[in-house]
């Protein structure tokens, strides 16, 4: 069933503007949101969130249109919707508060209140902080009650805008876990964003890719962004981080690019070789995914991460495992500019 | 300097053997900084948090007028409010004129802009992403506005015992528009500036340990609530 239909929706604010042509997402599904910082994803959530109006075109919820006149309707339709916010703001109250508010604006009775908080708490290791002031825990916690908040509601949809930024691994873990099983055994469709293309392919098969304000149902990979440099000869890299830089066909000197890499594009050697392709890197490999047929190599290059995709045949006779150093061989021209 | 002494001496007297004329001052005194700071509070708080959440044009203009009401004079609102109940006033014929609605009037006057300029402190400090969050997890625009209430409330708190202060302490206003009728309109500050004007310190010094101890009750819970606050 079709959850949301987006036609022609537009959300523009100041210099910013969001053009989304035609969206379809499916209920029960998990989906993944990739793109640079300030390319749209949030507000693409609140847009979903119905926390904001679009600008243009329709917004279709379980195939009725959207009326956003109609503030009786929108305050259910919101109530459908579990949110979990960037960087999340907690109330200045008990732990067990704040996962319980969401229910008391609902008017949820007290017993089935209490039940629901206390298996959330309990599922997301929060029962020892129940009685703890939300502003007198640590940043890891925070984001777990922030996520219990959220999936409490047992909304027909999750929302989750950088559901793990800024906290510690046993966290992530915690939190995919949570998100993952939520899906699992409740059916609930789940639409995330993330910076992090490791966590898009462990959570979810569906991914859209947003940049400059533009919906892609083609999923870029190997995103980044950088500033542009020519070098001598009229060669352009873009340095994506410290010490890294991709040489480029296209782009402005002294710009700021946004660039992808298709992951077909790269080449994964045991050993350099010779060839006309200007990038050249050397990386570990830090995980290796198998799903539908073809193997996603991840390998870490200085501080960036880099995906190859292989077939499972040339995992096998190339004997690849994580930790091994690799090099990784791709064209200028396999660096799209976007 | 001994007739200090005596009236200390006999102003404890007063205050222990619980005189009926000093507990009838203190009562009107606590009657009418209660009602007003209650109606500032109904009033004052709302507008706060409005002034301080929403953008409006002329908001800027609406918290300077609010900053420079918070030390308003008493005797100007005082002049203000008496002009207009006066038997010769726009509302002369309420004959409201001398009485405690008057007085509760004036308070209210002096209290409103105090809670709501500190409301409007209170809830700017707090963080942006409260309003939104509400309104993620499905909060109503009342519950929106509730949950303002809540996070700011040891700055609202503050303000509301810094408009009762200001009204329990004030002389002016009681003094115009309330009249200093015995067992009616006089309270606290007005009996202490009569009982002075007559000589008679040890009623009046009585009185003015009341005011102290409430001034230092008001200012430690003032304190106490802005530490909570920040």
């Amino acid at each position: 069933m079709t959850l949301y239909a987006l036609r022609q929706t537009e959300s523009s604010a100041g210099d910013f503007r969001l053009k989304i042509d035609d969206c379809l997402l499916q209920a029960g599904r998990i989906y993944s949101i990739v793109g640079p910082n300030g390319s749209g994803k949030t507000t693409l959530l609140n847009l979903l969130a119905f926390l904001r109006e679009p600008t243009g075109g329709r917004i279709f919820f379980k195939g009725n249109i959207v009326d956003y006149a109609d503030r009786a309707g929108l305050l259910r339709l919101r109530r459908r919707v579990g949110y979990l916010m960037q960087n999340p703001y907690l109330f200045n109250m008990s732990v067990y508060d704040n996962i319980a508010y969401g229910l008391k604006v609902r008017a949820v009775p007290g017993d089935e209140l209490r039940a629901r908080v206390e298996a959330i708490m309990a599922r997301l290791s929060l029962s020892p902080l129940a009685k703890r002031n939300a502003h007198r825990i640590s940043g890891g916690e925070a984001q777990r009650v922030a996520l219990a908040r959220t999936l409490v509601l047992n909304a027909a949809v999750v929302l989750l805008d950088e559901p793990t930024a800024n906290v510690d691994r046993a966290s992530v873990r915690a939190v995919e876990e949570a998100v993952l099983r939520i899906n699992r055994e409740t059916n609930t469709t789940v639409i995330l964003t993330t910076h992090s293309e490791d966590q898009a392919f462990r959570m979810s098969r569906h991914r859209l890719c947003i940049i400059k304000g533009r919906v892609s149902g083609v999923a870029y990979e190997n995103v980044f962004e950088g500033t542009v440099h020519e070098a001598s000869g009229g060669v352009r890299t873009v340095v994506v981080s410290g010490e890294t830089a991709f040489t480029i066909a296209g782009a402005v000197p002294g710009r700021r690019a946004t660039v992808a890499i298709d992951p077909e594009d790269i080449i994964l050697s045991e050993n350099r070789f010779s060839s006309s392709a200007l990038n050249v890197f050397k990386g570990t490999i830090s995980r290796i995914d198998d799903a539908d047929g073809t193997v996603r190599v991840f390998v870490n290059v200085g501080e960036i991460s880099l995906c190859a995709v292989l077939t499972r045949k040339s995992l096998a006779a190339m004997g690849l495992t994580v930790g091994r150093n690799v090099w990784l061989t791709f064209k200028a021209s396999a660096v799209k500019v976007l | 300097m001994d007739y200090i002494f005596n009236g200390v001496r006999e102003a404890l007297k007063i205050i222990l053997s619980g005189d009926a004329e000093f507990v009838a001052i203190v009562g009107v005194s606590l009657l009418i900084a209660s009602i007003s700071t209650t109606l500032a509070a109904l009033s004052g708080i709302p507008c706060g948090v409005l002034v301080a959440h929403k953008r409006f044009p002329g908001r800027d203009a609406v918290i300077t007028v609010l900053n420079t009401f918070m030390s308003l004079p008493t005797v100007v609102v005082g002049l203000m409010v008496y002009s207009f109940l006066s038997r010769r006033g726009p509302c002369g014929s309420l004959g409201l004129l001398y009485t405690r609605t008057a007085m509760v009037i004036g308070q209210w006057i002096l209290a409103f802009p105090i809670v709501a300029g500190l409301t409007v402190a209170a809830v700017s400090g707090l963080d942006e992403r409260i309003h939104p969050t509400a309104l993620s997890l499905g909060a109503d625009p009342a519950q929106g506005f509730r949950i303002f209430l809540h996070e700011a409330r040891f700055g609202i708190l503050a303000a509301l015992v810094a408009g009762f202060g200001r009204v329990f302490a004030e002389v002016g206003v009681s003094m115009m528009l309330g009249g200093n009728i015995r067992g009616y309109t006089r309270n606290i500050t007005t009996a202490i500036a009569l009982e002075t004007s007559k000589g008679e310190f040890a009623l009046a010094i009585a009185l003015g340990l009341v005011l102290l101890s409430v001034a230092l009750a008001i200012n430690v819970l003032f304190g106490l609530f802005r530490r909570k606050s920040l």
